[in-house]
């Protein structure tokens, strides 16, 4: 069952000799609970294609469905909203707010939506990201493992529908960014989740469910992986 | 964590520097504004209280009311306190002597005592000043003014027996005379006889030998009031809104008035304690002349806007710190009301602590101002007590809570607009800035070095930090030529009369015939070795005629009075001042010249005048009226001059104008009564007056000198010669100085709480600006920038943010201060403004100092940690 499709998705940046086209012309549609690889090298628009997708930037031209709705027809709060409650964004950097410990990151987005958060299922949150003794530090007293497990966290927190993730593992070892890679595999299973991860790592790709390359801003490859 | 506004608090524990900075901006405002407003609320309270003490503690009489209708005004609804009083009649105290006679040749025959009955609430109520003795009790007691007892046969004292003829005074044609005003040939009807026992002195309004009505008040028994005579009735009403409608009110259900003949609107005798009433009103502005409010307005605007300015560029700096985190609130899923939220509570937290703080500190900076001021006991603000007034507290929260969220609001908006993917990119703020190209100076390269170039194009790279920095600075530069300039022009003001008033003032009354003696006692002056300087002058009003071209149409435009004086052609002013001083005394006039000279020679010989053409000029609309040019003479025009009541009747004198004169140097500076001042030599003032007595000596003494010898000469003069009399100034004179200090304590306070919030605003913005490029900085030092290099950059920045500051600054604050002067001087020219360089100077090199400073502090730190570190660091 589809749950994400894009409609000539178009990005650019800048104008006239300094024009930049990171996006042309994208058609892409992604079933629930896939598991989708991004590939391709730096700059071919891979990020801007996964910003686009969270409704965290604006396409210059073309749509993005999700569910059947035209996400960038919504006004400011209804995308935030979307944002809170259907996307789960994992990012390299982690991007923890520093101010807050790492429960509390985690229950942010529950937060933004003045919603109790469910005691149990945080626990297990915790628990699956083996973060139990370290719910009180602050971002600042983590490793950057931890953090990132964080930051699954704060993505899962609300049970998103989608979770988009930009190299969670570019900043990590190699122990570490397995590990990273296990939880969120065995979270889309529990939860029927629908990953989208941006890559470098080979062995990533060779996990997902369908490995798609992005070249010069075209979806220039678009392979399901048998399993 | 339960909310998500619980950030607020963790940001303000986190950024706590910038937390304190911003709440210090918050409670100097407030309590600046807390200040200025128990300021004037206290000195309200205090002309309340003059006011009471010299006119007394009621809003309005109900003159001449029958005894039948004093109780029903009494006990009307409304009024609070009540007292009465009643004229008893006029008593003989001594006829008046022959010598009396001949300096008074008007003089009526005898000296009076107006005997006036004061009931218990009266007496309380009233003002009287006991010198001695007790107020009366009965109706056989009396209290009499001080100084009358020595006009009584055998010289009464306390607890004598005096008996008085009563009686009332008419004039020729059987009028009855007012208790104020008297005729040479007046006459006493007696009616009885009573006898009085003094049991106290009073010290008048005014003691002088020739007042020749007194008072004398006696007990009143309110409980037997006589039935067809007639009381006055003080009342104290509950409100003074709209009293005089309630009183007419009062008097109307009474059938207290009547119609006079030529109207048709009821009169109504009664009388009201104006100024009482208008302090008492709620609304200030009738009370504070306009000048003051333009003062007050503006002060407490530029403290606005200068609090504006620190608490905006505090938040603008911290939301611009938290961009990315406000970015992946943003991505999580934060709506931009939520972020602006977010930063609105902290505005509103930290107003939470610092108003109040800002409230009491403000009050209690005043009770520490005031004690030092009440130190040097200076006149005009003694009895001044702080009064806590919980409107002065609202409107300061008020005021202070609509500052900081003016404040906020910007950058919340702000915050709420940021991108979530300005998080994503994970840059902090760098890559936010648009970099303009900037032309390559080889100029600025060669002068300044690499460091100084890239400090140059740092500055041009991002025009909307740019623009804070520089506003900040320039906000304090403004605010300390503004406020620095504005406090000299209060201390000139308020100097300005008082320095040529001289140490001791000697008046001779009776000195016809014995000039000589005159003469003796300048010369014995002249010689005391403390002396410095004397001056010796005669003075009378004169008349002069000016022809329509020389008067000045803009007096005519505005006087009340102008039209009274136009006589065809003409002006025939009444009321000029002619000073006829001893020639030697001219010279020192010579600062306040505005044109032409002083030359003894020619003002003898053509019958020279120096003239002063400004004069207080009446309106009719404001009471105090405004001071202007009412002539514009040139120097060598002739003036038509007769001396009012010369004895000879002398003709028209023509004198000539060679000298122009900015105020007069001795006495009023202007004339009060829209006149013209001509000063000339005693000779030409004799040939213009022709006789010439009663002359004034101004004597000023040598700087710490002892005034003994003077205070000796001056007791053995008037004991030998009764008809001198002289006035000690020194102590007001010393009261004067006190008050200058006075009032440089407030100012001093104000220019130094401002140059807080100014320097505050400064380091805020620089040292952000430098934490902000921690990483950037980091990165040159990694390519091999010495660590001077980055100092040599960071002061360069300073130093280049300085200059464009105090140009701009330079430029609005000298604006600002002409402004100021014009508000301070109210158009009256006794002194010259200035460009005010010293200002100028010290505000731009104190901000370019202490944006040095602030530069140094966060470089030490950035110094210290490792340079890849800094470099790794988010944000």
């Amino acid at each position: 069952m589809e749950i994400l499709r894009t409609e000539n998705l178009c990005k650019t940046y800048g104008s006239g000799e300094t024009r930049v086209d990171a996006l042309k012309n994208v058609n892409i549609s992604i079933n629930e609970g896939e598991f989708v690889a991004v590939v391709g090298p730096s700059g071919s628009g891979k990020s801007t294609l996964l910003h686009l997708l969270g409704g965290v930037d604006k396409p210059t031209s073309g749509k993005v469905f999700v569910d059947d709705v035209d996400i960038y027809n919504l006004n400011e709060k209804q995308l935030a909203i979307f944002r809170r409650r259907k996307v789960g964004f994992v990012f390299q950097f982690y991007n923890l707010i520093p101010v807050l410990t790492a429960e509390e990151n985690i229950l942010l987005p529950i937060l933004l939506d003045n919603k109790k958060p469910d005691r149990a299922y945080i626990k297990e949150l915790l628990d699956l990201l083996g973060l139990q003794d370290r719910r009180n530090h602050l971002p600042s007293e983590l490793s950057g493992g931890q953090q990132q497990r964080v930051s699954i966290g704060r993505a899962l927190a609300y049970k998103p529908s989608i979770i988009l993730a930009d190299e969670p593992t570019g900043n990590l070892d190699s122990k570490n960014s397995r590990e990273i890679l296990d939880l969120l595999k065995i979270s889309v299973k529990r939860y029927n989740q629908t990953l989208m991860v941006i890559t470098h790592d080979v062995d990533i790709a060779a996990q997902a469910d369908r490995v798609v390359t992005i070249e010069d801003g075209i979806i220039s490859k678009d392979e399901v992986i048998a399993i | 964590m339960r909310d998500y506004r619980e950030l607020t608090s963790r940001y303000l524990k986190v950024q706590k520097k910038r937390t304190l900075l911003t709440i210090i901006g918050i409670i100097l405002s407030v309590a600046l504004i807390t200040s200025i407003g128990t300021m004037v609320i206290s000195a309200r309270d205090m002309m309340i209280k003059n006011e009471i003490e010299r006119n007394g503690d009621y809003h309005a009489i109900f003159l001449d009311t029958p005894s039948d209708k004093v109780n029903n005004i009494k006990n009307y609804v409304g009024v609070e306190n009540s007292a009465l009083t009643k004229t008893i009649g006029t008593g003989i105290l001594a006829q008046i002597t022959d010598d009396e006679r001949q300096q008074n040749p008007e003089s009526p025959p005898y000296r009076y005592v107006n005997i006036k009955g004061y009931d218990k609430d009266a007496l309380d109520i009233l003002p009287i000043t006991l010198k001695e003795g007790r107020l009366p009790q009965d109706e056989e007691e009396i209290i009499l003014e001080y100084w009358v007892a020595d006009y009584l046969p055998n010289n009464p004292k306390i607890g004598d027996i005096i008996t008085l003829p009563i009686g009332i005074r008419i004039d020729e044609e059987g009028n009855q005379l007012s208790s104020n005003s008297y005729m040479k040939n007046e006459i006493f009807e007696e009616k009885d006889i009573r006898k009085y026992t003094i049991v106290g002195f009073f010290e008048p309004k005014f003691a002088w030998v020739g007042q020749y009505i007194t008072t004398g008040i006696t007990f009143l028994d309110n409980d037997n009031l006589t039935l067809d005579e007639e009381y006055n009735v003080y009342v104290k009403m509950d409100s003074v809104k709209d009293i005089h409608e309630n009183t007419k009110k009062i008097a109307q259900s009474l059938d207290l008035y009547q119609y006079m003949e030529d109207s048709s609107e009821p009169y109504y005798n009664i009388e009201y304690n104006e100024r009482l009433l208008r302090l008492s009103a709620q609304s200030l502005d009738m009370d504070l002349n306009n000048s003051l409010i333009g003062i007050l307005i503006f002060i407490v605007i530029l403290i606005i806007v200068s609090t504006i300015a620190v608490i905006y560029n505090a938040f603008h700096i911290s939301v611009l710190e938290r961009i990315s985190q406000f970015g992946i609130l943003r991505c999580v899923g934060a709506s931009p009301a939520q972020i602006r939220n977010i930063v609105l509570k902290e505005a509103w937290k930290l107003s939470l602590i610092g108003i109040p703080i800002g409230l009491f500190s403000g009050v209690f900076a005043m009770q520490v101002v005031m004690f030092f001021v009440n130190k040097l006991n200076y006149r005009l603000l003694s009895g001044l007590t702080i009064v806590v007034s919980p409107l002065v507290f609202i409107v300061s929260a008020i005021i202070g809570l609509i500052t900081v969220f003016l404040s906020a609001l910007g950058p919340a908006k702000q915050a709420g607009k940021i991108p979530a993917l300005d998080a994503v990119r994970n840059t902090g703020s760098l890559k936010k800035e648009s970099f303009d190209k900037i032309k390559r100076s080889a100029f600025s390269r060669k002068l300044l070095g690499i460091e100084g170039e890239i400090a140059y194009k740092n500055l041009r790279r991002n025009r909307k930090r740019f623009r804070i920095t520089v506003f900040s600075m320039i906000i304090s530069i403004v605010l300390y030529i503004a406020f620095s300039s504005f406090m000299t022009y209060m201390l000139k003001a308020s100097n300005v009369h008082s320095e040529e008033m001289g140490d001791f003032m000697i008046w001779h009354n009776g000195s016809l015939g014995r000039e000589d003696l005159d003469d003796t006692v300048y010369r014995d002056l002249k010689d005391l070795p403390d002396v410095e300087e004397v001056f010796y002058y005669h003075r009378y009003s004169a008349q002069i005629i000016v022809p329509q071209n020389k008067i000045n149409s803009g007096y005519v435009k505005t006087s009340h009075y102008a039209h009274h004086y136009k006589k065809g052609h003409v002006y025939e002013l009444d009321n000029n001042l002619l000073y006829g001083y001893e020639q030697e005394n001219l010279n020192a006039f010579k600062p306040l010249l505005k044109k032409g000279n002083i030359d003894i020679d020619a003002i003898n010989k053509e019958n020279g005048v120096l003239i002063v053409q400004t004069s207080h000029v009446y309106d009719g609309k404001s009471s105090n009226g405004t001071i202007m040019d009412i002539v514009n003479y040139e120097i060598g025009d002739e003036i038509s001059v007769t001396a009012n009541f010369s004895e000879e009747n002398l003709d028209d004198t023509k004198v000539k104008v060679l000298g122009i004169l900015d105020m007069s140097p001795i006495e009023d500076p202007y004339n009060l009564n829209e006149g013209v001042i001509m000063i000339t030599t005693k000779e030409v003032y004799d040939s213009i007056q022709g006789t010439n007595y009663n002359p004034s000596f101004l004597v000023k003494c040598k700087k710490d000198h002892s005034l003994e010898s003077i205070r000796q000469y001056l007791k053995d003069l008037v004991d030998m010669h009764p008809t001198y009399t002289y006035m000690d100034r020194v102590q007001l004179a010393q009261e004067e100085r006190n008050a200058a200090t006075a009032i440089s304590i407030f100012l001093y306070g104000f220019v130094a709480v401002i140059t807080l919030i100014g320097s505050l605003n400064i380091i805020n913005t620089i040292s952000t600006n430098l934490i902000l490029r921690t990483k950037e900085l980091s990165m040159l030092k990694a390519i091999g920038m010495t660590q001077n290099g980055v100092k040599r950059m960071v002061s360069m920045e300073a130093l280049f943010y300085g200059i464009i500051a105090s140009i701009y600054g330079g430029i609005i604050g000298t604006g600002l201060s002409y402004l100021l002067y014009h508000f301070v001087t109210q158009g009256i020219q006794d002194f010259p403004w200035t460009i005010p360089w010293n200002s100028i100077l010290v505000s731009t090199a104190g901000a370019t100092f202490i944006a040095l400073m602030s530069g140094f502090l966060p470089l030490r730190r950035i110094n210290n940690n490792n340079i890849v570190d800094n470099m790794r660091m988010e944000e």
